[in-house]
């Protein structure tokens, strides 16, 4: 079992362009994603439970692209390399199927914006 | 008492079909209407383009890794060849449910494959906030768009729609 963290609403959890390589999957509550335009914060999403968020820069050597605070008490499964996540998805098989469908889009997405 | 435990075998569950391909046997063509994804089980294939007096190679894809992925998700021709380097056995995924149904069948390759896409990811963002990047410069726009790396959505401003198009005309 991996550990799971309580963050009180309004925590930050990591900053746009900082660096970390953790990655999060909600258990209970929700995280905002967001960006600083302008001095403005500009909401690019809210993730809700059994969704997660941070992936790419386990990846990736490069930083935050968005900053992330709960909205409410939220739980969060930490996951800090591809190890732990291997651990997990054998854990949570189905976990593993509906990560692989949303990774798979976002790439295609991404993709088709070049 | 047992003082070594024997690690799980790493056993292919699936039902999806399994094709066969001879060495330098092609795949697919650049320009062809295809939508599966390639998992190579065994052997390999080479992703290339065709140049003027020969092949350029754009990667090797080795066992337990896979191609085509992008037009499963997106109807468009395929933008690359690819054929077999050797004598190679592929597990043909044609949708994204049945991608997702491998996925959970085999956990253990799962991790592997999640970080070729990670990968795969990074490395387009990386490409696509140059873009935005040069776009912003080149087209004297200011710098309102921004890409959701959780949906991988383009998300704009109204005065930033001039980049999109930009962006449209480049595709």
């Amino acid at each position: 079992m991996l550990p799971v963290r309580k963050f009180k609403s309004g925590t930050i959890i990591f900053e746009e362009g900082s660096y970390g390589v953790m990655m999060y999957i909600v258990v209970e509550g929700s995280v905002q994603l967001y960006v600083v335009n302008n001095k403005k914060e500009v909401e690019l999403s809210v993730v809700n439970r059994n969704d997660f968020f941070g992936e790419i820069e386990m990846y990736g050597n490069s930083p935050r692209g968005f900053s992330a605070r709960t909205l409410s008490d939220t739980r969060l499964v930490c996951i800090k390399n591809r190890m732990q996540l291997e651990q997990f998805f054998a854990e949570y098989p189905a976990f593993s199927g509906k990560m692989m469908r949303i990774m798979g889009e976002r790439l295609a997405t991404t993709t088709a914006l070049l | 008492m047992e003082l070594f435990t024997r690690p799980e075998k790493n056993v292919l569950k699936t039902k999806l079909p399994i094709i066969e391909v001879a060495t330098d046997e092609v795949i697919f063509k650049k320009g062809a209407d295809d939508r599966r994804m390639f998992l190579v089980l065994d052997g390999s294939v080479k992703i290339y383009t065709q140049g003027e007096t020969k092949e350029i190679e754009i990667a090797v894809i080795e066992q337990y890794e896979f191609f085509g992925e992008i037009e499963l998700y997106v109807e468009k021709p395929r933008t690359d060849n690819a054929k077999a380097v050797v004598d190679s056995r592929l597990v043909v995924i044609r949708s994204p449910s049945e991608l997702e149904r491998f996925t959970m069948d085999n956990p253990w390759l799962s991790g592997k494959m999640m970080a070729t896409m990670g990968v795969r990811q990074a490395a387009t963002n990386t490409l696509l906030a140059k873009k935005l990047a040069n776009a912003s410069k080149g087209g004297g726009v200011d710098n309102t768009a921004s890409v959701d790396l959780k949906t991988g959505e383009l998300h704009l401003t109204p005065d930033s729609n001039v980049k999109k198009e930009a962006l449209d005309a480049n595709k």
